[in-house]
């Protein structure tokens, strides 16, 4: 019995020892091995069949004619295609493998019934790539995020149910008393989501509501999405990250619990702020504008937590592919949220709606935010899953360099650009009091962003094609026999 | 637990591998150590310390809390479903009568959604399909046979500054009362267009509307030189209809 090195430790001696801990902790794994290993597999497909259909739609911003004799990639369809390959198909997939897995073992509990899981997942890939065809071939709904035809939403829902009650059992069978700030953080989004899923499709695909409150229905959901789905699941994996690679506990229990009630009250009215211009009564535009400001609560919470908890580990950090990972994105979770706040006033969204800026804002949160803290998840799950080390660190440093530079490079062109966009887009002319730029010349100012927009998307893909090499390699290499195991880190001597 | 373990289970399997299990092993076999070795080297579960939550944030929370209570006050639109802009006040304001309409100002964007198609931008139209209105006979003489033009639409065989045009004018009734006034006063009135005659009042429109009420078929020539005589280009008011006011033709 080592020293303790917790409050909590030291104050409940008779908690469980060590090695215990750990013969619990390697059932866990053993039971989550084939559902963590299906559902890595899948978000990595699809995440390369996203960014396939990044990099053609993204192309397609400068070089208009690229795939144009093609029905089925043209642009409208290619863009949506995009979005909802990395949302429904990776967002989903990765976070389906990485917080039941967390989950399970913040509960020491050996997971039953993982066919439940399965069968929804399953059925989920299987929707989604009905989806996709469906909007390749023109199907789609036109309505942001909703995008994929009616006739497969319900088998998505469906899908989701299952593997929403699924987590909610595995809370269930938990054989711990204290529940871990990661735990309320999974629990709530695999609630959250299948009922903003479900009303989003009621009110506006199969029984659409009427006017302004479609719009509404629409933004609320879409907004959550990444709120009340991405977040929780990505701020309650660096919760769970963070402090077991570095051996630390997490700062503050308090200022978890701010983090997380702050969240579930303020993000739910924050969607609004898109409709800003619209002709939507005041008092909802200024609620979700007041809202998506006190989002600042959580976020600075959230940030100074996880920042005092890393304070004084930057070099292990920086040795740990997982710690690289989740960090760079909880610091980007704190800029994009702040950033986001700001864009929510309406003298700023004035100038960001309808630019590239807006564009920029989605991938520093999806991508240098969730999906950054993804990657550290899965670096840090699978070689747990398969008892395998990475083949490689010199492709997960690639991963890193690439995917870490691309995407800054990436957000902060398209923010410069769409800035200028908006400026221009606003300008008055004060003799003539008309527009001051011809909306052509607008666009065309904005090409040279679009194409270093590509150059930094051939970047992330690269990131991505080392990533895929690195997964696959590991899945089909077999370890020799007796050899010693050590963890694979990015600096070496640490 | 392992006590009562049925003996059917295989808690001792032949091969000597280490069964699951929940308790612990003590991990003194080699093999399992190396199965895992991920594991072994993992730290602690995580778990929470209790640092109190900085005072600044509480500052922080009260101010924004502040802000947005200030911030709902002044953009609430008071929570009325029928309030849409948020630098508004809800409460209306004071009544100060019927808004004065620039009628060149609505008579040029009635004319450019309208008109302009076919009788262009300069009013010259096209020749031999669309009549000028620009220095046109038409135009300068009585307003009462334009508004019937624009009413119900004209037909046949049409003269204009001496030269034939052939084709059929649409009607564009839909237009209500003001709209036709303020767009014949913009062709009769404004400098560019050349014309320099007389306004057109609203009055005048709907006495006009009123008077041809059920009528569905275009006008002719023939037929509104039987009412107005022919077209001659010169047309003043009738005495004591004179317009108080000269339109101001800068406006």
């Amino acid at each position: 019995m080592s020293f303790p090195s917790t409050l909590t430790e030291a104050m409940s001696p008779t908690a469980e020892p060590k090695s215990d801990l750990w013969a619990k902790l390697s059932e866990v794994d053993r039971s989550m091995k084939v559902l963590g290993v299906f559902f890595v597999v899948c978000a990595l497909l699809w995440l390369m069949a996203g960014t396939v259909f990044a990099l053609v739609a993204s192309i397609k911003m400068h070089n208009v004619d690229f795939l144009g004799d093609s029905e089925a990639w043209t642009w409208g369809r290619v863009r949506s295609a995009h979005l909802n390959a990395m949302i429904y198909g990776w967002a989903f997939n990765v976070s389906f493998a990485v917080a039941p897995w967390i989950m399970a073992r913040l509960c020491r509990t050996r997971v039953r019934f993982t066919n439940i899981f399965l069968f929804g997942g399953i059925f989920w890939n299987i929707g989604v790539t009905i989806g996709i065809y469906g909007i390749l071939a023109g199907h789609k709904v036109g309505v942001e995020w909703l995008e994929f035809p009616a006739y497969v939403t319900p088998v998505l829902a469906l899908a989701f149910a299952f593997i929403g009650v699924w987590v909610i059992l595995l809370f269930r069978w938990r054989q711990t008393g204290h529940v871990y700030v990661s735990q309320w953080y999974f629990l709530a989004a695999f609630f959250w989501l299948p009922w903003l899923y479900a009303m989003a499709q009621i009110m506006i695909v199969h029984e659409p509501a009427r006017g302004v409150v479609q719009a509404l229905t629409n933004w609320w959901f879409a907004h959550n999405v990444l709120g009340l789905w991405l977040t929780p699941i990505a701020v309650g994996a660096a919760y769970y990250l963070i402090p077991k690679v570095l051996g630390r506990p997490i700062y503050s229990y308090y200022l978890s619990v701010i983090g997380f009630w702050a969240l579930a009250l303020f993000y739910n009215w924050a969607g609004v702020h898109h409709l800003i211009g619209g002709p939507v009564p005041a008092w909802v535009i200024s609620a979700g504008t007041v809202a998506s400001v006190m989002m600042v609560i959580p976020v600075i919470v959230v940030a100074i937590n996880h920042h005092m908890t890393v304070v004084g580990l930057h070099r292990e950090g920086w040795a740990s592919p997982t710690i690289r990972f989740v960090v760079f994105g909880a610091i980007n979770y704190t800029a994009v949220s702040l950033l986001g706040s700001a864009m929510a006033l309406r003298s700023v969204n004035e100038i960001t709606h309808f630019t590239h800026f807006t564009v920029s804002h989605s991938h520093h949160g999806v991508y240098s935010f969730f999906t950054m803290i993804m990657f550290g998840g899965i670096y840090y799950m699978l070689p747990r899953l398969l008892n395998r080390e990475w083949p490689s660190a010199m492709l997960i440093s690639l991963h890193w360099w690439t995917t870490a530079v691309g995407v800054t490079l990436m957000v902060i062109v398209l923010a410069i650009g769409g800035f200028i966009q908006g400026m221009q887009l606003n300008a008055i002319d004060p003799e003539t009091e008309t527009a001051a730029f011809e909306f052509l010349d607008v666009m065309r100012g904005t090409i040279p962003y679009m194409v270093m927009r590509s150059m930094t998307g051939v970047l992330i893909t690269i990131g991505h094609v080392a990533f895929f090499i690195n997964i696959v390699w590991m899945l089909f290499r077999r370890p020799a026999e007796g050899s010693d195991s050590r963890p694979t880190l990015l600096t070496p001597g640490s | 637990m392992s006590d009562k373990l049925p003996q059917d289970k295989k808690q001792y399997p032949p091969t000597g591998e280490p069964r699951e299990t929940f308790e612990g092993h003590g991990f003194d076999d080699d093999r399992l150590q190396r199965v895992h070795a991920q594991l072994m080297r993992e730290k602690e579960e995580p778990s929470e310390s209790f640092s109190p939550t900085p005072l600044f944030l509480v500052f922080v929370f009260m101010i924004l809390a502040f802000w947005a209570g200030v911030y709902m006050v002044w953009y609430g639109g008071e929570f009325s479903a029928f309030h849409y802009d948020e630098t508004k006040s809800a409460v209306v304001a004071e009544d100060t009568g019927p808004r004065e309409i620039d009628m060149m100002a609505l008579g040029r964007r009635v004319y450019a959604q309208n008109c302009q198609v076919c009788h262009q931008a300069s009013g010259d139209g096209q020749r031999g399909v669309y009549p000028p209105v620009a220095r046109a006979d038409w135009v300068q003489d009585n307003p009462e046979r334009l508004i019937k033009v624009v009413l119900h639409g004209l037909e046949g065989r049409v003269e204009v500054n001496g030269n034939a045009y052939n084709n059929a004018m649409q009607a564009f009734g839909r237009l209500n009362d003001q709209q036709v006034a303020a767009v014949l006063t913009y062709i009769r009135t404004d400098p560019d267009f050349g014309n320099d005659s007389y306004p057109v009042r609203e009055e005048l429109v709907a006495e006009v509307r009123s008077e041809y009420d059920g009528r569905r078929n275009a006008w002719t020539q023939p037929e509104l030189e039987d009412i107005h005589g022919p077209v001659t280009g010169e047309w003043s008011p009738p005495e004591g209809e004179e317009p108080e006011e000269e339109p101001d033709p800068a406006s």
